[in-house]
């Protein structure tokens, strides 16, 4: 029985999985285009537009300095922007109004892209409810299971309450900044498909939190394109090495196959602090 | 095209006789254990005529009045020849003893010896259990869905993967059947080890081409498994300990050579093993196992009937007692009634019951289960008119139930749930088909199978725009058709004997596919999810040709055969860029419909007998999709594309007792996506892509091998043996996955990571024989 246990461990020690840097031979595509141009509510609209670069040593020098890019609000006379520096092209009069359409336009080497955006009433959130989950952790030393989460605490979930036009067609983006800074790059994404009346009751599973945490979200409502495009993105992101589908570029809502996005988006946030004796999930 | 097939169909039923003719007809078994011998060959006169028996060990053959000389042989046993002086119409039951010499040599194919050249039947391979268990394998667990991705035109899926992909179809294009039953996930601990324990199987046949009317769902190969009846001479067992299970095999006659059983289990105790070393980690709750039970019994009434029950059961459970749990298995019965109309038609009913299930559960918060389950009647008919015409024709139903994903939070049925509509589908089909000599130099074999699906309610049919967005809904109730498929499915091959030794064969099949798994891996998951067709979702349809030549050398010690083959497939499907494939309702909507093609050149070169018996194989194919949407509509590699694919099997039998194995497979990397540049979008580094699957892994290549010692011989009644085997021996990583991360050594700049699964994986397997 020892000899067996001592090949099981052996067989263990083989089986943990092995990673190595590697080197590979990636081809350089021709560059393309990538804009991220924004217009938010009462700010000022701004592109940013660089090229794509070698995939292993990006060159730090990509930005488009010599673009035209005019953004047109609705039927009213298009906006040429300023070029501020570093690709960063910059509206000196165009502030974000809900209600209104966005058609950009860059011209660039001879060729034209063209986005447009929608920029939806702002949302509002009506609270932020921390929800504890024992299961995801907390468990004492004799178990020693931990899926999840720092072994010690129990994490919680922050339920988001919003308003939903249950008219309209919605979508969000959202993003989760614990105590200042962003706990995920990019936006998390929602439609409203589960919203019940005129309720969009939001949750993370993958943001967790712990007791005594600032936690502030934000909520972005922004047209179809924009979140096809942060979801597809995301998509990108959370792939895993072993079972995640075939890569894919995000779907652009840019023409001429430039990559990146062009958003119109309002905003709303609400800060919580996690207090102990909340609700304990399920509600 | 159909029309002729019919008018050759009736033809060669309508035979006029001008002498007196009897039937001959029998089962011809094991003679130490009865076990049915499944392709034993009858010969008669010393000519080419003759028959073989069918998965019941059942012949018939029709002579003409007088004194015949009768031949009965199969693979391994020592052939019996007899002379008959056929009067009447007879019953000859022939039990073939097992001949010592062929116990430990590895044969793959041949019934009769020469029968690689002489059947009308390519692409096909017979795999001897009985040389499995000396191949080595990953963990020692000996494994036929593992064996037979050494044969050419088979590729394995991924690393010590049992899913496979044969001649360019994708993994859930195999008809996996055990007793008749769909096997739907084949596979237990992430896929690294089937569900099949070598000790309860009795034969199993690929078809990879030229796939016989009997067979249909499908479309790209059939694994046809079939359990022991169980010795119904005398009681005896197997018991196997290894590194990953143990395995008890028990079996016997209830009533001597009337009826048998056959009871086989494996358990696996890596948690059992774990408990016992002092690690926090495990405890009493932690349950980690997979285990499998295989058992049938069989009832022999009379000459004319006999009654067959079989099921399988088998479950991986990982988890912690109340705190999480997931388990997911398969379950099978089959219950057969073989009969015999007269002496020359040959009856068998069979009542089918197959489910896959998955289920995940955290404490009794959330859980999540998939799963499908199919009810079949069929019947099945072999009539034979003649020695030159085997007619087979049959009528299948089965109901199916699809649970395609349901995700319940809380105990409240208030709480959150995500339950995704369950699917019900009926698939039918009638098919007819003869096994004609034509001359003594032409064979053939030519059928027709007519299928026909229905997607059922009660449910909801939905209908979506472009952006996926539901748009219309249709109710429909139990048993109504929602939509409706039909195929005629042609299948014909040919074989012309050129000398004795050599022959040239040719075939064409059509299959269609009508289910179809939804799934991010090549090589198959757990939670990998199966669906119907239905009015988004199209059946697959392959069409294959193929063409092979074959040479016997040196008195059909040495097989030789080169194939090439060509299909055309229609509807394979893709998803749209980032589809979720779990919970989903809206995934019949994602999925992109389009063309394939695969073509490819199979060698193969096997040594039959003799100290060192062995097989070499190799394949050079090509498979691509066109599908509109993805890759701007230009051609691309499937996942799965090899373009070279080479497999050494070598045993050399060292000593009476000592048998070494070894196997070499070496394949090109398979066909993934890579970035071809990069760029910044809110701060986060994003790949750019150009082109699908415009990149390879790295090669592939590996040895592995096994020392076999029989143990020596007791007086007692058992025989007992040991494998030594050693998977990987040169410990190559080779890359299971390429990812690619920031440098850690250089901020800024990328790096591709290279993930390895296994380095070198020795283990140790004892056998008892009682």
């Amino acid at each position: 029985m020892k000899k067996l246990l001592l090949i099981f461990l052996i067989a263990l020690i083989a089986l943990a999985s092995c990673e190595k840097v590697i080197n590979i031979d990636l081809n350089l595509a021709d560059p393309a285009l990538v804009v991220e141009g924004k217009v938010i509510k009462d700010s000022l609209a701004q592109v940013l537009i660089q090229e794509t670069t070698s995939y292993f040593s990006p060159d730090t020098q990509r930005c488009i300095c010599d673009a035209t890019v005019i953004i047109q609000e609705d039927d009213n006379t298009p906006d040429t922007l300023a070029h501020k520096g570093n690709g960063m092209y910059q509206s000196t009069s165009m502030y974000g109004k809900t209600g209104s359409n966005y058609q950009l336009t860059i011209i660039h080497d001879t060729e034209i892209y063209e986005a447009s955006s929608y920029l939806p009433p702002e949302p509002h959130i009506y609270q932020l409810t921390p929800i504890s989950i024992p299961a995801f952790g907390g468990f004492d030393d004799s178990t020693g299971f931990h899926p999840g989460g720092r072994m010690d605490t129990i994490p919680y979930l922050i339920f988001i309450d919003m308003y939903d036009d249950p008219i309209e067609e919605n979508y969000y983006l959202l993003k989760y900044i614990l105590n200042g800074e962003d706990v995920t790059s990019g936006y998390a994404t929602s439609d409203d498909e589960g919203a019940e009346n005129d309720t969009l009751n939001y949750m993370r599973m993958f943001s967790r939190f712990y007791l005594s945490d600032t936690v502030e979200v934000k909520a972005y409502a922004v047209d179809r394109g924009v979140y096809i495009y942060f979801e597809t993105l995301n998509d990108v992101f959370n792939s895993n090495p072993i079972m995640s589908s075939t890569p894919y570029n995000p779907h652009s809502n840019i023409s001429n196959g430039a990559l990146g996005v062009f958003s119109a988006m309002s905003v709303d946030s609400k800060t919580t602090i996690i207090m102990p004796a909340l609700p304990t999930f399920p509600k | 095209m159909l029309k002729r097939i019919l008018s050759i169909l009736f033809l060669t039923l309508t035979f006029v006789y001008a002498v007196t003719n009897y039937s001959l007809r029998g089962v011809i078994s094991d003679a130490s254990t009865g076990e049915d011998l499944i392709g034993a060959a009858i010969s008669v006169d010393e000519s080419s005529s003759g028959t073989f028996t069918n998965s019941y060990g059942f012949y018939s053959l029709t002579l003409p009045e007088g004194e015949h000389q009768v031949t009965f042989s199969f693979m391994g046993y020592t052939s019996i020849k007899t002379e008959i002086d056929l009067s009447k119409n007879s019953i000859i039951n022939m039990e073939l003893i097992s001949s010592v010499i062929a116990l430990n040599e590895v044969t793959v194919t041949a019934d009769r010896p020469d029968n690689n050249v002489s059947s009308t039947q390519m692409s096909v391979a017979k795999l001897d259990i009985k040389a499995i268990e000396i191949m080595p394998v990953l963990f020692g667990e000996s494994d036929i869905l593992k064996t037979i991705q050494l044969l050419p035109g088979i590729s394995s899926a991924s690393e010590g993967s049992t899913g496979f992909s044969v001649r360019g179809g994708a993994n859930d294009e195999n008809l996996i059947l055990l007793d008749e039953a769909t096997v739907y996930s084949p596979s237990h601990l992430m896929g690294f080890i089937s569900v099949f324990n070598s000790d309860a199987l009795n034969d199993v046949t690929v078809y990879k081409g030229g796939i016989p009317a009997y067979y249909g769902g499908r479309a790209s190969s059939v694994i046809d498994v079939s359990m022991n009846n169980g010795n119904n001479k005398k009681f005896s067992g197997r018991a196997g300990i290894g590194l990953i299970s143990s395995r008890l095999t028990l079996e016997g006659p209830i009533i001597k050579d009337k009826c048998s059983f056959i009871i086989s289990g494996r358990r696996s105790y890596a948690d059992i093993i774990l408990k016992a070393l002092p690690l926090d980690m495990i405890t009493n709750d932690t349950q980690l196992y997979f285990y499998d039970l295989n058992a049938k019994l069989n009832f022999k009434l009379n000459d004319d009937n006999r009654v067959f029950f079989s099921g399988y059961f088998g479950e991986d459970v990982f988890g912690f007692k109340d705190i999480m749990g997931t388990s997911w298995g398969n379950t099978t019965f089959t219950g057969r009634w073989n009969h015999i109309f007269g002496n020359k038609l040959f009856s068998n009913l069979s009542v089918i019951y197959s489910k896959y299930d998955y289920g995940f559960k955290l404490s009794d918060q959330i859980s999540m289960s998939s799963g499908i389950d199919n009810y079949t009647v069929k019947e099945d008919l072999t009539y034979f008119p003649n020695p030159n015409n085997t007619v087979k024709m049959g009528l299948n139903a089965s109901r199916y139930k699809f649970n395609p994903g349901r995700l319940i939070t809380g105990t409240d049925s208030s709480d959150f749930r995500l339950i995704m509509d369950e699917q019900y589908s009926l698939e039918s089909g009638a098919y007819i088909s003869n096994k004609h000599q034509i001359t003594p130099l032409l064979g053939a074999e030519y059928g027709l199978r007519f299928s026909m699906y229905d997607q059922l309610g009660p449910g909801w049919i939905y209908s979506y725009d472009d952006d996926n967005v539901k748009t219309d809904s249709t109710w429909y109730d139990d048993w109504e058709t929602a939509q409706y498929y039909w195929n005629l499915e042609p299948r014909i091959s040919f074989n012309y004997r050129l000398t004795g030794q050599n022959s040239i064969k040719a075939s064409y099949n059509r299959m269609a596919q009508y289910l179809h798994m939804l799934s991010n891996s090549t090589s198959g998951q757990a939670t990998d999810v199966w669906i119907s067709s239905s009015t988004l979702v199209k059946p697959l349809i392959v069409d294959q040709f193929a063409l092979g030549y074959f040479h016997n050398f040196d008195d059909n010690n040495i097989e030789t055969s080169i194939e090439v083959y060509y299909k055309d497939m229609q509807n394979v499907s893709d998803f749209e860029d980032g589809t979720n494939i779990m919970f989903n309702d809206k995934i019949e909507s994602q999925i992109l419909n389009g063309k394939g093609r695969s073509y490819g050149l199979e060698l193969y070169i096997k040594k039959k007998f003799g100290k060192l018996t062995g097989w070499f194989s190799y394949t050079l194919a090509r498979t691509e999709h066109q599908i509109e949407n993805i890759n701007d509509g230009d051609w691309y590699p499937a996942k799965y594309d090899r373009s070279h694919d080479l497999s050494i099997v070598m045993n050399y039998k060292i000593t009476d007792r000592l048998t070494v194995s070894g196997t070499w497979v070496y394949y090109t990397g398979n066909a993934v996506t890579f970035p071809s540049g990069q760029y910044i979008i809110e701060d986060q580094v994003i790949p750019y892509y150009t082109e699908r699957n415009g990149y390879r892994m790295p090669d592939y290549h590996r040895m592995d091998l096994n020392f076999h010692l029989d143990g020596k011989e007791h007086k007692r009644n058992y025989t007992t043996a040991w494998d030594f085997s050693i998977y990987n021996v040169y410990n190559r990583y080779n890359a299971y996955s390429i990812y690619f991360r920031e440098s850690e050594t250089t901020p800024g700049d990328m790096e591709a990571v290279q993930l390895a699964l296994f380095g070198i994986v020795p283990s140790i397997t004892f056998n008892l024989n009682f």
